[in-house]
């Protein structure tokens, strides 16, 4: 997938660059808004927008582009997090919104998920190696065995199969689960997810949930 | 002696000063004027008798000077005289300088008659004996010593009539008295109830509701003159505060761009190869320390925008009991692993008005700061009772609550207690959480409280304004207005 980066801040592109790169996609970065509103929003599959640029602002570039019917998915990556601001992103035609500061996973994980999002229809039943999760009547299995789940770890376990070898941040399950991507000092996840390594790895050597320190969580399935 | 009152006075209302002063002011000059009324009538009373009896005595004096030597037609005269003014009262003696009384009408008292003549070179005295008067003229005559003519009158009648006028005015000053305190009261009253009002205006003024201003009533008078002078004040504070609260969003949402750049590279640098981070073990924890600092600033942009009015789309109508019942499930699993007991009670729902968000924040703020502080055993409860005009959310743990002297500064911002009796693990926190929670409350028009006991526990308790009348919505519709949560297609 072809990636774009418009972004002024050379620091953070780069950063974009190296971490969208090294997932497998190639990455450009176009240093302001002026530069931004030609064609190389069409020829992205994806474009990856900050706000306040020089030249031209995101939004009207955003604008414009929309306008001319391009339809190419844009995540809107910027230190505005007033929720009349995220409105007015998605009213210009954004498909997503993140904050600065970020965590990288996560912008990685939106990436994923708004090129399939643009690219087809999410499936009624998901399935990672021995793990088989049907979404219409909320049962999972493992290697063909049910499992009984509470809702929470359902959640949980929906989101890590949905982003099988990606990690996901705790903020983004916080969010998945709860509706509210709460930041406290306790990590209200990480209960849910023990019990439900429990219930996982019962007579197996390692855990099929694999913590990343300091950044989240992930399927490991090898 | 009068210390004590005048203490007391000092201690009590404008209004009662005001009445006081003035009932005594009003008093103290119908004393004085009592005074000189009794005083001029009596003047005047007297001068009037003096004048007549004066004119008698010259009359007696001129016709004994007239009739010199022809003593019969004298002593017919001063009979006559005195049959005339008998029935007013008056007496007549006719006596030599050294006392001896020649002549004198039937009812002339003794007293007088045995007065001696005193000033006997002077024309004409006057004189008060017990309750007589008299006017004593001399009678200089051509071939003889001179006599003394006095015509005199009873007092008695005189000072009765002005006792009775004296009696009729205390008894009118009296009733002054009564009334003029009441009267004084009244008048003080009426010249407060404006200052009153600016009082009561004036205490329902809070830094948290900085745009309310006093009434000006348009009378230009000092009361208004003070209104202008206060909401001036206002408006300097409130502009002040404005730019502090803008200065703290600016320089939150300035650390951002470059926490970002700080965090984002750090990140890659370690997910890429972590052997190239070698001989850089701390890289882990400088990332920790950098989103600890972005938690800080997000949490300062937080407080500063939970800080503003809110606009209409954050203030929509939300049941506190499904925000507390979602906040609860969030905390369920960390509190049965922490073996605490966490229980809701609420019987109705409690429709308040703001932010869901912000609500959600703020009850999720105020059970993870109750859990953290509550060891193994114990219990975290949160009520929540619809009262007439409020809904009061109460958070009570039994944990190991908060020493007294912190426990004002527990809503300050940067305010941490002592790391020490956190029970729950857990990252550090940005040290605003409470302070957030204050603003949060304040922003929707509620009060925060909290009261603690060492060793006992804490409880927190939020007032919020119930929104009555209005249409319950669904806490969830709420929630639809913040970006989708990513939803990839499966693999």
């Amino acid at each position: 997938m072809q990636v774009a980066i418009v972004e002024d801040d050379p620091i953070i592109a780069k950063a974009v660059s190296t971490a969208v790169s090294d997932a497998g996609h190639e990455c450009r970065w176009i240093p302001d808004g002026v530069a931004a509103s030609d064609d190389s929003l069409i020829a992205s599959d994806l474009v990856i927008l900050d706000l306040m640029l020089p030249g031209a602002d995101g939004l009207s570039v955003l604008k414009a582009a929309r306008s001319r019917g391009v339809r190419t998915p844009v995540i809107v990556l910027t230190a505005r997090s007033l929720v009349s601001e995220k409105l007015q992103a998605f009213e210009a035609g954004a498909d997503d919104y993140l904050v600065k500061p970020f965590a990288m996973d996560e912008l990685l994980a939106r990436i994923e998920a708004v090129h399939r999002r643009a690219a087809d229809k999410p499936a009624m039943t998901l399935a990672a190696g021995p793990l088989q999760l049907s979404l219409a009547n909320r049962r999972a299995t493992l290697a063909g065995r049910p499992i009984e789940l509470t809702p929470t770890e359902f959640n949980i376990l929906e989101l890590l199969m949905r982003f099988n070898g990606q990690v996901v941040t705790r903020k983004m399950l916080c969010e998945h689960v709860w509706g509210f991507d709460w930041d406290g000092p306790t990590n209200v996840i990480e209960v849910h997810l023990n019990r439900l390594r429990g219930k996982l790895d019962k007579g197996r050597e390692g855990s099929l949930v694999r913590t990343v320190r300091g950044r989240g969580y992930a399927l490991a399935l090898d | 002696m009068l210390s004590p009152l005048i203490d007391r006075l000092r201690a009590t209302t404008l209004r009662t000063r005001l009445a006081v002063w003035n009932a005594a002011v009003v008093v103290a000059l119908m004393g004085v004027t009592l005074l000189s009324v009794r005083f001029a009538a009596r003047a005047v009373l007297y001068a009037d008798a003096d004048a007549e009896l004066r004119g008698a005595a010259r009359e007696v004096a001129l016709a004994i000077q007239e009739l010199e030597g022809d003593e019969p037609r004298i002593l017919a005269t001063l009979r006559r005289k005195a049959a005339g003014h008998e029935e007013r009262g008056w007496f007549l003696q006719l006596l030599t300088p050294d006392g001896m009384t020649i002549w004198r009408s039937d009812h002339c008292p003794e007293d007088v008659l045995n007065y001696p003549p005193t000033d006997v070179e002077r024309m004409e005295t006057v004189r008060q004996v017990g309750h007589y008067r008299y006017v004593s003229t001399r009678v200089d005559r051509l071939e003889d010593e001179p006599l003394l003519v006095r015509v005199g009158t009873y007092t008695t009648g005189l000072d009765e009539g002005l006792a009775g006028l004296m009696w009729l005015l205390t008894a009118v000053a009296l009733l002054l008295t009564a009334i003029t305190p009441l009267a004084a009261w009244w008048l003080a009253g009426r010249a407060t109830k404006p200052l009153a009002a600016i009082l009561r205006s004036a205490a329902q003024l809070s830094p948290t509701r900085l745009g309310d201003r006093l009434p000006v009533r348009g009378s230009r008078d000092e009361l208004d003159v003070l209104a202008q002078t206060i909401n001036g004040l206002l408006d300097s504070v409130a502009k002040h505060v404005d730019r502090q609260e803008q200065f703290v969003a600016d320089a939150a949402h300035e650390l951002r761009g470059p926490l970002a750049a700080l965090q984002s590279s750090m990140e890659v640098a370690l997910a890429r190869d972590p052997a190239a981070t070698a001989g850089l073990e701390s890289v882990p924890d400088m990332l920790e320390a950098a989103r600890h600092l972005s938690k800080v600033a997000n949490d300062l942009l937080t407080l500063a925008e939970s800080g503003q009015e809110p606009t209409p789309a954050d203030n929509v109508v939300v049941d506190l009991v499904t925000i507390a019942h979602q906040t609860v499930a969030m905390f369920s699993g960390v509190a049965e692993e922490q073996g605490l007991a966490l229980v809701v009670s609420a019987a109705a729902p409690a429709a308040v008005r703001g932010d869901p968000i912000d609500l959600r924040r703020l009850t999720s703020n105020l059970l993870d700061n109750a859990l953290r502080f509550t060891p193994s055993g114990g219990s975290v409860r949160v009520s929540i009772v619809s009262g007439v005009n409020a809904a009061v959310m109460t958070v009570s743990d039994s944990g190991s609550g908060i020493a007294a002297r912190d426990l004002d500064r527990v809503f300050d911002r940067f305010f941490k207690s002592d790391p020490s009796r956190t029970h729950g693990g857990g990252r550090r926190s940005s040290g605003l959480g409470l302070a957030i929670c204050r603003s949060i409350v304040e922003a929707s028009g509620g009060t925060i409280a909290i009261e603690s006991r060492l060793g006992q526990g804490t409880t927190v308790t939020v007032r919020l304004p119930l929104a009555a009348g209005h249409r319950m919505g669904a806490p969830a519709d709420a929630f639809s207005r913040r970006p989708p949560a990513p939803q990839p297609a499966s693999r």
